[in-house]
């Protein structure tokens, strides 16, 4: 009898506690109303470390957002939902993993890392109109006019030109003649095109380039070859940190003593670790390590606190997602990509981990979907990396 | 083309050429016993530099000690793997056993970019300083670390030829059945071959870590330049990886600075393929079935 009324008892409790569960999950799911964004971004491979930055800063301001009660657009306020497929820095997972966030998970927004990433996606994204937001340097023939919906919310290394040329003009005077350096592919291609503007509009002679395998492992004979044209200054891009690490000792090993700019490297941790005493006079375009205002210290540790680490690159993305939000909230919806793509591109953010940021280069483009922001620029002295340039980049006219 | 650019090509490829052979010989060594194409040496030479970062760069304790200490923990994680994943297989079709090398890159990379994250690091320098020749620049780092893999060649080719364990690992290389019979443990020459291929991978990657940088997925670099010159050399041949680490070497550094890179990497296939034309094993190796 007494193990009959415990087992009634037991069921009736079962039976409430699943009550309540039946009633309360629904509800819940339905009232928090989300705007689905997705990240397709290398997680494994070769470009791992910028995709792991980039989805990083999506997921820490997603959050953010959402603990503030969620972005308002018209009168209505929704949480952003971040889903991340991992297309290994390869032209056809991108396309995959760009469908299926298209097509199964229904999201109108896109974040994306690296160039051959970015040319499987685009593909696919604009025919759908969905709005992409990337980090892509090269490949400027898919940019502009004939992509309305495509973002390149990463300051390229021609824009940065226009903030660490004038430093590096001033702290080294006698700089009359450049060398470049850089990857043997498309990026490299461009961002060799984008130098040699760079030198004309400031005046320095461009001594040519030399392009690297990424499967190069060792850059002695590279950089020996560079040196016979007598540079006063070498440019590296885009090249991570320890490439431009292994490219910054051989140069100093064989004798060169001018500055190294990288406006790829944004760190100068793995420079100094593998250069030692032959880090001096690299200068490292968009690259705070030392966060200067209040928001950028507490950017810094809540990654760490999240992420277990601050990783410099992730800082320099983190502002997208804020853009992104302001310009639900200004276009009213988030359903309709071009009203949305059109506030984006009027869209002034500050005090962000860059400082001032917004879009531009619609001279230079023909359509104004090219990030801009404060650069700053490290440059390491008696081997100690130091903020010694901050400054909005001084675009030409026309610009 | 003036001295100075011929010396600095000569001391470039001659200190690429003796490091390159010391990626290789391990692969080599690995084949040669076991006939297993160990498709992870790469990851394996990543966990080498991984262990002495630690060691030198945070833990500060001494360089040379960690260099040791790595080549020995790896030995036994090489042993481990043989012992684990490598000996069920033996005696079957290679192809299991290129799926489980295949297998435990993916596994050990990505365990890597979980354990270390993705950043790229550096293993500080143990030596600073150079000397010129002819106007040419040999910095002592690089001096230190090509006499060291050209002692760690001649060292293993010498265990190979005048020691016991050398001459039964050269007895299972030629007959597994037949030296079996002679009362060599072919087991446990399999997990000292397979540890040893190891431990001469991670000191490679200690070495190369401590000149470049290290990275999770630095391993793929080395084992296509392994792969190279083992396939040039002879798969299993001590002297075929030091040749075969010279003739890449001299082409990177020549070519390079003469032509361009791209061109270096195509004479270093051209070269592969005219050697394998006239001689399908390699320069030195042998006739595999």
């Amino acid at each position: 009898m007494r193990r009959a009324l415990l087992f009634v008892a037991g069921l009736l409790v079962l039976l409430i506690a699943f009550g309540a569960c039946s009633r309360g999950t629904p509800s819940g799911m339905i009232q928090d109303k989300v705007i689905k964004i997705g990240g397709a971004v290398p997680l494994t491979g070769a470009v791992a470390y910028w995709g792991i930055c980039t989805d990083q800063a999506w997921k820490d301001g997603a959050e953010v957002i959402n603990a503030r009660g969620g972005v308002k657009v018209g009168n209505q306020n929704y949480k952003l939902q971040i889903i991340t497929y991992d297309h290994k820095g390869s032209t056809p997972d991108a396309q995959t993993v760009t469908k299926r966030l298209i097509e199964q998970d229904k999201v109108k927004y896109i974040y994306n890392q690296a160039a051959a990433g970015t040319i499987g996606m685009l593909e696919i994204s604009e025919p759908a109109k969905v709005l992409t937001s990337v980090a892509c340097w090269g490949y400027l023939e898919h940019y502009g006019k004939d992509f309305p919906y495509h973002f390149r919310s990463e300051m390229s290394d021609y824009e940065q030109g226009f903030a660490y040329m004038p430093f590096v003009k001033t702290k080294y005077p006698g700089i009359k003649k450049a060398a470049f350096l850089g990857p043997d592919d498309k990026d490299g291609y461009d961002c060799y095109y984008s130098y040699q503007r760079l030198m004309k509009y400031y005046d320095v002679q461009d001594l040519g380039v030399e392009y690297f395998q990424w499967e190069t492992t060792d850059f002695y004979p590279l950089v020996t070859k560079t040196l016979q044209k007598k540079p006063d200054m070498i440019i590296t891009s885009p090249t991570p940190p320890g490439i431009t690490a292994s490219i910054v000792k051989a140069a100093r090993e064989l004798g060169f003593k001018g500055p190294v700019v990288s406006p790829g490297a944004s760190e100068t941790k793995t420079i100094l670790e593998v250069c030692g005493e032959q880090a001096d006079g690299v200068v490292l375009p968009v690259t705070l390590e030392t966060p200067q205002t209040q928001s950028q210290k507490d950017l810094a540790e809540r990654f760490k606190k999240r992420f277990g680490e601050f990783n410099l690159y992730a800082g320099n993305l983190s502002w997208w997602v804020y853009a992104l939000a302001e310009a639900f909230t200004v276009a009213g919806t988030f359903e309709d990509t071009t009203k949305v793509a059109d506030a984006l591109e009027d869209v002034v953010l500050k005090d962000t981990y860059v400082g001032t940021a917004r879009y531009a280069g619609e001279g230079a483009y023909g359509i104004k979907r090219q990030g801009v922001y404060d650069c700053y620029t490290m440059l390491i002295e008696d081997q100690k990396g130091f903020l010694a340039d901050v400054r909005f980049p001084e675009l030409p006219p026309g610009y | 083309m003036t001295l100075q650019l011929t010396v600095q090509m000569a001391i470039t490829g001659v200190t690429l050429g003796l490091i390159y052979g010391l990626i290789a010989i391990g692969l080599t060594l690995i084949f040669g016993v076991m006939r297993i194409i160990q498709y992870a040496h790469g990851e394996i030479y990543m966990l080498g530099a991984y262990f002495l970062y630690y060691w030198f760069d945070k833990w500060h304790l001494p360089y040379w000690a960690g260099f040791v200490m790595s080549a020995v923990v790896i030995f036994f994680f090489g042993a481990g793997l043989q012992l684990l994943l490598f000996r069920p297989l033996h005696g079957k079709d290679m192809l299991y056993s290129l799926a489980v090398s295949l297998a435990l890159i993916f596994i050990i990379s990505s365990a890597g970019i979980i354990a270390f994250g993705a950043v790229i690091r550096g293993i500080s320098s143990f030596v600073t300083g150079q000397i010129r020749i002819a106007g040419a620049e040999w910095t002592f780092e690089r001096m230190v670390i090509a006499g060291i893999s050209l002692v760690l060649i001649i060292a293993l080719w010498f265990l190979l030829q005048r020691t016991k364990i050398g001459l039964a690992m050269r007895a299972v290389a030629e007959d597994p059945e037949t030296s079996s019979l002679q009362g060599i443990n072919n087991r446990r020459i399999h997990w000292v071959a397979m540890g040893l291929g190891s431990a001469l991978s991670a000191m490679a990657g200690c070495l190369m870590g401590t000149l470049m940088f290290i990275v999770p997925s630095m391993g793929f670099l080395a084992t296509i330049k392994a792969f190279m010159i083992v396939i040039m050399g002879g798969l299993g041949s001590v002297p075929g990886a030091l040749v075969g680490g010279f003739v890449i070497g001299f082409i990177d550094s020549f070519l390079t600075t003469l032509a361009t890179s791209e061109l270096a990497y195509i004479i270093g296939f051209v070269t592969i393929f005219v050697i394998l034309v006239f001689k399908p094993s390699g320069l030195f190796g042998q006739a595999w079935e």
